[in-house]
């Protein structure tokens, strides 16, 4: 259990610095007048952001190795994706 | 000066939620009503969004301690997200003024959770039973509806119910809220009912309060800081109240 969660910390740290320098790029380029880019490097911070839990439910699914786990995560992303489309 | 108030304000909810074990969303949403002027269901939007980051900021640091309990949070996680994803599809046809009553309330009952007493773990329960699965749902739903993390639901559960030690039980609630939170963020983003012109500094001020907050978790007595966020949610709650059952 330590390496599963070794191997979650170590993917949102990933995923942290990645949103968290793409959201500040994204800033950085609306201050100085690029609106357009500054926009979409924003969205994609916070994307990347967002996906990060869903990401960490995976690799604990992999890693974790029991068909309980990959059960549960599966009801969840299953769960998630029904949202948007019903959203949609 | 907007943006760096939302900067400030953004550090402060993350490391309140990333210390009690909620989302922040309680400082959040009021603070992009009140402050930022945004309607209701926007603040919602983006305050999922940023407790989305505070768990994220959190979680990262709490899995490098072994501090997370995979094994409770893995049965509860499919039903919290479920309530998440039910509540943030049920919105819409929720009226606002209600939606700002219930969020008093919850404030009110967040400011009694908050204030430090001795409090005995009973783990009277586990993860598979019912009634744990039945609170994993209603933290989602109160989350995707409210715009907090369901932490305010999260923790007690973890901590008294199934029986975690409390900071075992707020890395626990800091994990789970990403689900649920992201879970709703999702239908928001969708719905375009998201303001990301605001959303790059209050997030990146969620990050860094959340981080700094996440590595010093242990060192702090966080006694009168939680007295102090007590007093500051009780006078929020008067105002969503007054401002639900006047319209004002």
């Amino acid at each position: 259990m330590p390496d599963l969660q070794r191997s979650a910390a170590r993917l949102l740290r990933v995923a942290l610095g990645v949103g968290a320098a793409l959201v500040a790029l994204g800033i950085l380029l609306g201050a100085v007048g690029a609106a357009g880019p500054g926009r979409l490097a924003s969205a994609v911070g916070v994307a990347v952001v967002v996906a990060a839990p869903f990401a960490t439910l995976i690799a604990i699914a992999m890693l974790g190795r029991k068909t309980g786990t990959a059960v549960y995560a599966a009801a969840s992303l299953a769960l998630a994706i029904l949202g948007l489309l019903f959203a949609a | 000066m907007l943006v760096l108030l939302l900067f400030a304000i953004g550090a402060g909810a993350g490391a309140l939620g990333a210390l009690l074990g909620v989302g922040g969303g309680v400082v959040l949403v009021p603070a992009l009503v009140f402050l930022a002027d945004l309607s209701f269901t926007a603040a919602v939007g983006t305050s999922l969004v940023c407790v989305v980051a505070t768990s994220v900021a959190g979680s990262a640091v709490q899995f490098g301690r072994d501090g997370v309990s995979v094994e409770t949070a893995v049965p509860l996680q499919a039903f919290a997200v479920g309530g998440a994803v039910a509540a943030g599809l049920a919105a819409p046809l929720v009226p606002v003024r209600a939606l700002y009553v219930a969020f008093g309330v919850l404030l009110l009952y967040a400011a009694w959770r908050a204030w430090p007493r001795e409090r005995r773990a009973a783990g009277v329960s586990r993860p598979h039973d019912v009634a744990a699965r039945v609170g994993a749902g209603a933290g989602g739903a109160v989350a995707s509806l409210l715009g907090v993390g369901g932490g305010i639901v999260f923790t007690p559960l973890l901590h008294l119910v199934l029986g975690l030690d409390f900071h075992r039980a707020a890395a626990t609630s800091v994990y789970l809220i990403g689900l649920t939170a992201g879970s709703g963020a999702l239908v928001y983003l969708v719905r375009g009912d998201v303001a990301l012109q605001l959303l790059g500094p209050t997030m990146l001020g969620v990050l860094l309060g959340a981080w700094l907050a996440s590595t010093g978790a242990r060192r702090i007595a966080a006694a009168w800081l939680t007295r102090a966020f007590a007093v500051l949610l009780v006078y929020v709650a008067a105002r969503m109240l007054l401002r639900g059952f006047s319209g004002a």
